[in-house]
């Protein structure tokens, strides 16, 4: 369905993309995965024939998007990072102008607009002037104002950031319902693994405008077959421990998290005890080391040595 | 199309600021303009008679005796020295000054004191119990005798003394002589040249505190001046608002994702047109009829003026629409909206200024004037003025082309820059 061959996009002094292939089929929900800054969005204007590349193509069904952008454009929709609406209207006379630019009127209008309101579950606010709106209604409304045509393909860039749980998980579920029931082909960005993970089927890993790694969960979570993900959870963090964690043989990558430190080392390694030891010895108190299965940031850590939101 | 014009009505009608520039200042403006600047520079003056003392020390008699020596001297017959002696008592100036000075008209305004002489006049002028002392000098019938019957160059001249601490009232009553200086000439040469018909000197209140643009046409009061004033300054923040309004979609993404629903850049930016055009038409007719209802702006008009008024703010909404559409593709192309902050901040006052919507360009220099009819809104001003004076619509057609041609320049302008494929 969606074809894209070796995309570059060089901005004055920066290379944004820099030889992204990436495929799409129909009723696929692809994940782009990456840290901010990766390049992501820049992939998706190019997708979206916002913004031209440099050099590459990008082809829907066969067809060159920038050649007839019309190809994708009236199948295409596309739910920005940014609440691109108008916040001085209402959340219905937003749909309502937005139905119209997509060439829906009368009854069809009508019907389309409580349809995707019922959707978000905004029927009942949807007088409001959306600047009145919390974080997450507004992210309801921009991925609403998406759905109005029925899109074939739909691409979510960045679509719950900033907002509370409940509205993300809504989110979170729309978009699966989308997929699943209606054959919706979905490309979703994001920087949360997790959100990723429940979503997609398959996934590609892009940093400093590169994919560096692809495809289903279970095949990118295989590259750390060979790795043993250890979770150690400390009352505080020290320099010192890290250092020597650092230095330890077995160990491959280390990254500070919330509770602690996730380690990875070498599958089936026995560094229980050498953890133990170098805590001591840099005075940190340890609350629990655990074993954990792999997910994909722990794939992204093992291929950049960084986390996704460095 | 009419979608994007509705949403732009609905987002600027939404926004209070936009609301409080475009409709309540400028009618603020017109009240305090109207009330404040009005009663000086247009209207009447409300004020109490000014005293003025009128000394004459010119002697008809005497100088008509000098005059008739003077014709004798240059040998003309008899008969038609007594003619030209017959004729010139019914013109005496002096006479007629005091005629004009003591009309009702003036009556109100002048407080005329005659039993002063010179001395007394002066001193009464330095404790300010009279303004001004109008003083005809002797011989002044002679030497206007002179001028006017055998050409020759004289220095006939009424003398004024004013206070100088009372501004007002001494242009008022320098204004009143000058007037009559003015329309005494002309009578006087126009009877010559009808061959001495009589002389009837015309003076009235009408004559003094209106402005009088043109050589000829009815007075424009002063509601009527700052309505159309405010109306053509403020209709000038309805391209700044639109296009700022355009930059606000492009930063928030709005407009990518119009663009993405396949809506076609041009049609964007002629939206763009066709939305200042209706935004300035509603806003010239908010402030025409609310003008006329709350200060009488426009009554005792009928039909015709009312289309033609139409007609000009109709080619004034067009040069608007023009010059939003010009900025929106600046703003677009360069993603950067600092020339609608300029031209709100900064541009609309010196046109406005220019234009004569501040002050009336009566005041300026040719050029200055000229240089006013050169913007869109002192080019209009000077069409609707005209249309209050009673001039026909084809008088001001020149006008009206002048800024349709600047519509055209200012479209085709933007058409040129406006993005046609980089849309984010």
């Amino acid at each position: 369905m969606l074809q894209v061959n070796d995309l570059h996009k060089k901005f004055k002094t920066t290379t944004a993309v820099n030889g992204v292939n990436l495929y799409l089929d129909q009723g696929e929900s692809v994940g782009l995965l990456g840290p901010n800054g990766a390049g992501k969005s820049t992939t998706i204007s190019m997708i979206s024939t916002l913004l031209q590349p440099t050099s590459g193509d990008i082809r829907f069904k066969g067809g060159d998007v920038f050649k007839k952008p019309d190809v994708i454009r009236p199948v295409l929709g596309v739910v920005p990072q940014e609440i691109a609406l108008y916040e001085e209207l209402t959340a219905y006379e937003n749909m309502h102008f937005f139905g119209k630019t997509y060439g829906l009127s009368g009854e069809k209008l009508k019907n389309k607009i409580d349809e995707v309101l019922e959707l978000v579950g905004l029927t009942d606010r949807k007088k409001e002037r959306v600047k009145n709106y919390s974080g997450g209604m507004k992210r309801r409304i921009n991925i609403a104002v998406s759905l109005m045509h029925e899109p074939e393909l739909l691409i979510m860039d960045e679509p719950t950031v900033g907002i509370d749980p409940q509205s993300r998980s809504h989110i979170l579920e729309m978009v699966r319902e989308l997929n699943r029931k209606k054959g919706m082909s979905i490309l979703y960005t994001s920087h949360y693994m997790e959100e990723v993970e429940r979503l997609c089927d398959r996934v590609y890993i892009m940093d400093h405008g590169q994919i560096i790694a692809s495809g289903t969960k279970e095949e990118l979570k295989s590259i750390l077959s060979s790795e043993d993900t250890i979770l150690i959870e400390v009352h505080q963090k020290s320099e010192q421990f890290i250092d020597q964690l650092n230095e330890h043989s077995l160990v491959q990558q280390i990254a500070e998290v919330d509770t602690g430190y996730k380690v990875i080392v070498s599958k089936g390694a026995d560094v229980f005890a050498d953890i133990f030891e170098i805590a001591n010895a840099s005075q940190v108190k340890v609350k629990g080391v655990h074993v954990q299965t792999p997910t994909l940031e722990d794939v992204f850590l093992h291929l950049t040595g960084r986390k996704l939101r460095d | 199309m009419w979608n994007l014009i509705r949403k732009d009505f609905l987002t600027i009608s939404r926004d209070r600021s936009e609301v409080l520039i475009l409709l309540v200042m400028p009618m603020v403006l017109i009240a305090i303009l109207g009330f404040a600047l009005g009663s000086i520079m247009f209207g009447t003056v409300d004020m109490d008679p000014i005293p003025v003392a009128l000394i004459i020390e010119n002697d008809l008699e005497q100088d008509l005796d000098h005059f008739r020596e003077d014709l004798i001297a240059e040998g003309l017959p008899e008969q038609a020295i007594e003619q030209m002696i017959a004729s010139a008592g019914t013109i005496d100036p002096a006479a007629s000054l005091e005629t004009v000075l003591h009309s009702p008209e003036l009556s109100d305004m002048i407080d005329l004191k005659e039993n002063y002489d010179q001395e007394q006049a002066e001193a009464a002028l330095a404790t300010d119990e009279v303004l001004a002392v109008i003083t005809i000098p002797e011989q002044f019938s002679y030497q206007t005798l002179l001028a006017f019957y055998l050409a020759e160059e004289t220095d006939a001249s009424i003398e004024l003394f004013v206070q100088d601490h009372e501004q007002i009232q001494a242009t008022i009553v320098e204004g009143i002589l000058t007037s009559f200086s003015d329309q005494y000439n002309l009578e006087l040469s126009m009877a010559f040249a009808t061959e001495g018909e009589g002389v009837e000197t015309s003076i009235s209140e009408e004559n003094f505190g209106v402005i009088n643009h043109f050589s000829s046409g009815k007075p424009v009061s002063a509601f009527q001046y700052y309505t159309i004033g405010m109306a053509v300054m403020f209709a000038l923040y309805v391209a700044s608002t639109v296009s700022s309004n355009a930059f606000k979609e492009k930063e928030s993404h709005v407009f990518a994702r119009l663009m993405m629903t396949g809506a076609r850049p041009l049609n964007y930016l002629l939206s763009k047109v066709v939305s200042a055009v209706v935004l300035t038409l509603i806003q010239l007719t908010i402030l025409f009829v609310t003008s006329t209802l709350f200060f009488q702006t426009f009554t005792d008009t009928g039909i015709e003026f009312w289309a033609s008024l139409a007609i000009i703010s109709f080619v004034f909404s067009l040069v608007i629409g023009g010059f939003a559409a010009f900025m929106t593709a600046i703003a677009i192309q360069f993603n950067n909206d600092a020339i609608s902050g300029f031209f709100s901040g900064g541009a609309v006052v010196i046109f406005a200024f220019l234009g004569g919507s501040l002050s009336p360009v009566e005041y300026f220099s040719p050029l200055m004037r000229e240089l006013g009819n050169w913007t869109p809104n002192g080019a209009m001003m000077t069409a609707y003025l005209q249309l209050i004076q009673g001039f026909n619509l084809t008088e001001f057609l020149p006008m009206l082309y002048r800024v349709l041609l600047m519509a055209v320049l200012f479209i085709t302008l933007a058409v040129a820059i406006f993005p046609k494929r980089r849309l984010m």
